[in-house]
Parts: structure tokens; sequence; C-alpha cells
């Protein structure tokens, strides 16, 4: 590209693939571009490549452009933090910036509150596990949520929230640490047992873990459940009951579909997530952990993942929620911790959120705690 | 103007296209070629289809046989591929499945061992030796990621050696390059054992492998839509990411799926020594396990459709023996495997009629 002489350099998400030095490198080039008077778009989520980089920059959250910044002219890297979560202070837009209108936050219940009840549906103590690359991507969190408690996880995204829903649901060997499910360490368990246990997952990935797009709804729906009866008797497969249980998820969940039989990825992204949900609702779950589960989703599928981790929190379930979105977890969450750096950087009680403080959190800032 | 555009999805009419098409296709390209070697094309194919399917009870019964061990290495290969591991040693399992059934009736069972513990034995042992030979690409793919499709291709020529040094060796017959005829009671029966009593059947070599055939495409069939196993083995395939979600045991299943695959291609290979050749020799499989590949993809991986696409293709390698050269029905499958690849692209991809986009967009380039 550079040899045919663009003057105008798009680069979305380029440092996805590249290992930090190659980073460096890379930026390094850019800068050079930039001084030959070339203009250069960088499209990224990650924070430290704004602030290292970028002579302004535009922050979007949810199609919208939330703040128009200078990371060399003053800004800081907390406040476009804050913007990053759909959060605002004076010169940006203000928290409804999609029309959605925050539902009140609902103090928890002192009886929700994680230190009141005797053992906690989900513990985890000193977790390490390591990142796709072998990289520590979490070094050493501790977490508990009591029955009908939702704790939200904030954060910006690569600061361990994944690889903390993976290593809970049995997907990613953990390198030290516990994690227990009602008092019971779970270490030696795999997905199928965690399962068995009452752990719920609602991947971040929705089609590229939570579903198989090829196979069809009902195959969708018996993915996590197909172990266990009605569907299962001996080693045979009960399609019937299959089917009912599908019929039956779709229509609870409002999954708009045209038939059962139908290929999941021909459903949009929030009915899938609806499905999804319903999916994992369906086990009757003691543990739900969700992974961004409103992400890309408009406005009325939000609602519905909304009022289901709401029905859930209400039944006794324990709920992990793991989000980006400062409303969402304003909305939801009895607690919030911030994760950074792969360790839990600090927790504010629900409700209205300290935003300022939690931007500091996310940004390594907080505390005195430098990265 | 016209453009062509990827399909988001293929609707299910367009699927069952591809095959039928692939075979149009074929025989275009294959007339051609014929025509170009200065052969009457339909001729050709008339002489094929006369010999393999229409000429009465002794082509049928030809085509029967030709199309047993088909039959069974496309279930291996259609197994396998429903997974999502590409196993394309069937003709290496195969041939280790013929190895371990002559040795049992040869080598380790005495002579007067009775029919059907002997058949039951050699079966079972073609089964063991075809999966402990798959299972090898199996074990690497699971546990190292070694890509199964190179190293199951490449133990088809180890195994081809292997039994060229029994063949040759150990167990040659007086120094010939081939092992001594099996005992009476390992042949599996064919219909023309009973010519005495019913006098039609003088002749037709049609043998019990076709039934063995016949049931593993029930039991793959089950397997694959009714357990859980198969459900399994469907995520595996479907989206290996989402299989593990499931709590699949994704190792295990890797190895199962090729164990049973090669199993499958095992017992093609006793069926076939059984059957048909009554003793192990060089090249007595004419590449059954790599047709195979090629029946699996035609019957797009569908148990019930892989037994007629095996007749299909047997008919194809017995009409191919009546017409001279000897090379068109090797010739046909390459065209048909190719232009078969071609469709199952093609179906993906549409024609679209559309209105140019805004020039001002297109050439707002800096072209310097």
């Amino acid at each position: 590209m550079l040899y045919r002489g663009a003057r105008i350099l798009l680069l979305d998400e380029p440092t996805a693939v590249l290992a930090p030095g190659e980073v460096e490198d890379l930026f390094d080039s850019l800068r050079r571009m930039a001084r030959e008077g070339r203009a250069v778009v960088l499209i990224t989520h990650k924070l430290d490549e704004v602030m290292a980089i970028a002579d302004r920059c535009t922050v979007l959250h949810r199609g919208r452009c939330t703040a128009l910044a200078r990371p060399t002219g003053g800004t800081t890297a907390a406040e476009v933090a804050r913007w990053m979560m759909g959060g605002a202070d004076g010169e940006a837009p203000a928290s409804a910036v999609d029309g959605v209108t925050p539902a009140p936050p609902q103090p928890p219940p002192a009886a929700h509150r994680g230190e009141a009840h005797p053992v906690p549906a989900l513990e985890v103590e000193d977790l390490r596990a390591a990142r796709e690359d072998g990289t520590p991507g979490l070094r050493g969190i501790t977490l508990r949520v009591a029955p009908g408690e939702v704790l939200g996880v904030a954060g910006v995204s690569g600061n361990g929230q994944s690889e903390l829903a993976d290593a809970i649901a049995g997907l990613r060997p953990r390198s030290g640490g516990v994690i227990r499910f009602e008092g019971r360490p779970v270490d030696g368990l795999g997905v199928a047992e965690r399962l068995g246990l009452g752990l719920a997952y609602v991947p971040e990935d929705r089609g590229g873990v939570g579903s198989a797009g090829s196979l069809s709804l009902v195959d969708n729906v018996a993915l996590r459940g197909y172990r266990h009866p009605p569907v299962r008797r001996g080693p045979w497969l009960r399609w019937g009951a299959a089917r009912r249980q599908a019929e039956t998820c779709l229509r609870d969940h409002d999954v708009v579909h045209a038939h059962a039989a139908q290929r999941a990825d021909q459903l949009s992204g929030g009915n899938l997530q609806k499905l999804i949900l319903g999916r994992e609702l369906g086990c009757n779950p003691r543990i739900l952990v969700a992974a961004q589960p409103t992400r890309g989703l408009d406005l009325t599928a939000t609602a519905a993942v909304d009022r289901s981790i709401r029905d859930e929190r209400a039944r006794g379930t324990a709920v992990l929620l793991i989000s980006e979105d400062l409303d969402e977890l304003e909305r939801l969450a009895d607690r919030v911790v911030v994760l950074y750096r792969g360790r839990v950087a600090g927790e504010v009680p629900g409700g209205t959120l300290d935003r300022e403080q939690l931007g500091r959190w996310m940004t390594g800032a907080g505390d005195g705690g430098a990265p | 103007m016209i453009r062509v555009e990827r399909r988001t999805h293929v609707p299910r009419w367009l699927v069952w296209t591809s095959p039928v098409a692939g075979i149009l296709l074929a025989l275009l390209v294959g007339s051609a070629l014929l025509a170009l070697a200065g052969i009457d094309p339909l001729a050709a194919y008339a002489a094929i289809v006369r010999a393999g399917f229409l000429g009465g009870a002794y082509a049928l019964s030809d085509t029967a046989v030709k199309a047993t061990p088909l039959l069974l290495c496309g279930l291996a290969c259609a197994l396998a591929f429903r997974a999502n591991l590409w196993n394309v040693g069937a003709e290496g399992q195969l041939l280790l499945g013929a190895w371990a059934a002559t040795g049992v009736a040869s080598f380790w069972l005495p002579g007067d061992t009775p029919r059907l513990p002997m058949l039951l034995a050699m079966g079972g042992a073609a089964a063991l030796a075809g999966a402990a030979w798959s299972a090898v690409p199996g074990v690497l793919r699971a546990r190292w990621r070694v890509n199964e499709i190179i190293s199951s291709l490449m133990l088809v020529y180890v195994a081809a050696r292997w039994n060229n040094y029994w063949i040759y060796g150990p167990w040659s017959d007086r120094g010939f390059q081939l092992t001594p005829r099996f005992p009476k009671t390992a042949w599996l029966p064919r219909l023309s054992d009973w010519a005495s009593e019913v006098p039609a059947f003088a002749g037709l070599t049609v043998h019990a492998g076709l039934l063995v055939g016949l049931a593993a495409a029930v039991a793959v069939w089950v397997l694959l839509s009714r357990t859980g196993w198969g459900f399994g083995v469907r995520l595996l395939g479907a989206n290996e990411r989402a299989a593990r979600y499931a709590g699949v045991p994704i190792r295990w299943r890797i190895v199962s799926v090729m164990a049973l695959s090669g199993g499958l291609a095992g017992l093609a290979g006793a069926c076939e020594v059984s059957g048909v050749v009554h003793r192990l020799q060089e090249n007595f499989s004419p590449g059954y396990g790599f047709t195979a590949i090629l029946v699996a993809w035609l019957a797009r991986l569908n148990p019930w459709a892989v037994i007629g696409v095996a007749l299909l293709l047997g008919g194809l390698l017995v009409g191919g023996r009546e017409v001279q050269p000897a090379g068109i029905p090797l010739m046909l499958q390459g065209v048909v495997l190719f232009s078969l690849i071609f469709c199952e692209a093609a179906i993906r991809y549409r024609i679209v009629r559309s209105t140019p986009p805004d020039p001002g967009l297109v050439g707002g380039g800096d072209a310097r």
C-alpha cells in the first residue's frame, strides 16, 4: 500500500496479531509516516496504544462518538477509559447516548452482600492462568459471589476478563489458585462436570464458542445439556425431547426464528444471544458467568438480556457479569470489581458508579499502583 | 453490472446440486478428453454403463463386489470427515486389515477352525489393526496437533511396505509373492456357493462382505445421528471451540473417531481378502481407500448416500475394465473429483446484478 503512495492509512486493530516488540516497530513506522505528512487512522480497543501514539482520538461507544480527545494534549488515560465504557461527564454526551434510559439502580438487598453469606456460590482464590500466547493472563485473582448477587467485572478488554471466564468454565487450565462452587473445589473437573454442578456460561464469542453455526437450532439448544435427561437416555439421544426442549427455549426467550431446524448462523446476533442465554438458564444454574452478554446487541435484545439476568438474581443464582459497558454494570451489578493486567485493581458497591475512580483503576493509575 | 459475490448461506436445494453438477461436468470434461484421445466418448460411456449396470446379474454382482470395499472405506472417510478429521489413509488401514485377517486365517488360528469363529476372528483382528493404524495420526493430531492429512497419507505407504515384507518374506507361499490360499473356512460365503441348489447363482461372486458394509452403514448412521457420542462428533466437526465449550472431550473424541474410521477400513481389507482374493498379495486393492474419499464427498458424508455412491463408482470400476484403454476409469475419477471440488466452491457464490457503486467513492483515491 505504501509503495503505491497512499496518503491516508487506515489500520483496524493492527496489533492484534503482533508481539510486543513488533508493536513498537509498527508504531515507529506509523510515527515516521505521520511526520512525512501522511494521515494515519488507527482503530484499536487498547487504551495504552491510543495513549502511546495518537495525536487525537475519537472514542466510539455503541456506534456513537462519545468524545474527542487529545492524548498528547492533556487528556488522561482514565478519562478515555471512562468514555470508552460509555461513561461521561461535563463535555461528553450523557450516558443516554444510545437512547437507553438507564433503569433506576437498585440498591442491593443486604442479604445479597457477599460478606453476609457464609458459603459463596462461586469463589475464586488467588487464581492464576496463562493467556493463549503463554504470557500471564491472570495474576492472582480473588473473588466471591454470593447466591442472588450480581458481581460486575469491569475493565478495558484484554486485562484478564476472558481468561477469568474460561478458567471458571473449565476451558482454560489454571496455573495456580483455587476455584470453588458452593464451597467445593472444582479444579480437577472438566467442562461437563462443572456444567453438572450448576454452572451456566455465556461466552463472549457467541458465534465462535457459544454456538455451532452450521448446526440447527435444536442442536444448538441441546449443545450443553445433551448429556442429561430428558435429551439423553443411556447412550441414546431422544430427538423428540430435544425438539420440545428447543421449542420451549425459543418461545420463552423470544428468539425470532423461522423454524427449529434452521441453521444457527442464520439468526441475528441478538436472537442468537437470547438462544444461548435461554439454553444456559434452561439448566437451572446456581452460578451464571456471562461475558459481554450485550455487546453488539440492539436495545430490545439488551433489555431481554438484562431481564434474564435480573430474573436469575431473583432466583438466587450467583451471577458473574463481565462487561466493558459501565451502564450495564450500573443497571445490574450489586458490586463491581475492576480488572487491570490480570489483577483486581479495586472494588466499589453497585448502583451509581464512581466513574472517576473506576477509570483510574482501569488504567492502573489508582491507589498509587503504577503498572 | 453483473458480479460474483459470496453467499452468506447455501440454501438446502443447492447442497445436493453440487455432486450432481460435479458428475455432469466430469462426464463433459471426460468426453472432451476421450475425444482428444480419438475415442468416441458416447460409445465408451455406453460400454461402461452396459458392463457395470445393465449387463444382467453378472454385471450387478461384479459391481457389488467392487462396491463392498468402497462402501466400507467410504463410511470410514465419511465418519472421520464429519468430525472435520481428514483421514485420507483409508487405503493403508485397509491394507493393515487385510494383513491381520490373513494372519488369523493362515497362520495364527488352526486351519480346521469352524467357519463362524474363524470369520469373526478375522474381522475383529482386521478392525483392530485398521483402528491401530489410524489411531496413530489420531493421537498425533490430538496431542501435538500434527496435520492428520499428511500423517494418515504417509502411513499408507508404510502399510504397503509392511505387507510386502510379509508377502515376500515370512508368509511367502513357496517363494511366490503371495501368501498361501486361505482354508475354506476363512472364505466369506458367496452366492455362487449355493449354485448347486439355485442354478441361477452360478458364477455370481458377490459375497457376504456386502452385508457387512450395509450393516456398517446403518451402524454409522445410528452412531452419528442417534447417540451422544455422535452428537459430540458432529459438534467437533462443526466448531471445535463450541465442542469444547459443550464439554466434549476433544482429544479422546479425535482419537476414537480416527480409530473407528480405521476400523471400518480395516474391515474392508478383511472382506476383500476373505471374500475375493482368499490370500494376501501385492496390489490386491486398486486404491479402494483413495476412491473412498471421493465416495464420501459425493455422498456428502451421509451414510445412506454412501451406499448408492459406492455402487455407482463400483460400476464405474467394473465398466472401466471392459473398455480400452484401461486408464479411463481412473481418469474419470480424477475428473469427477476436480469437478466436484469446483462445484463445491461454486455453490458458495452467486451471480448478482447490481447498480454500480457511486463513482465518487470508487475513483477517490490518489493514483499517483
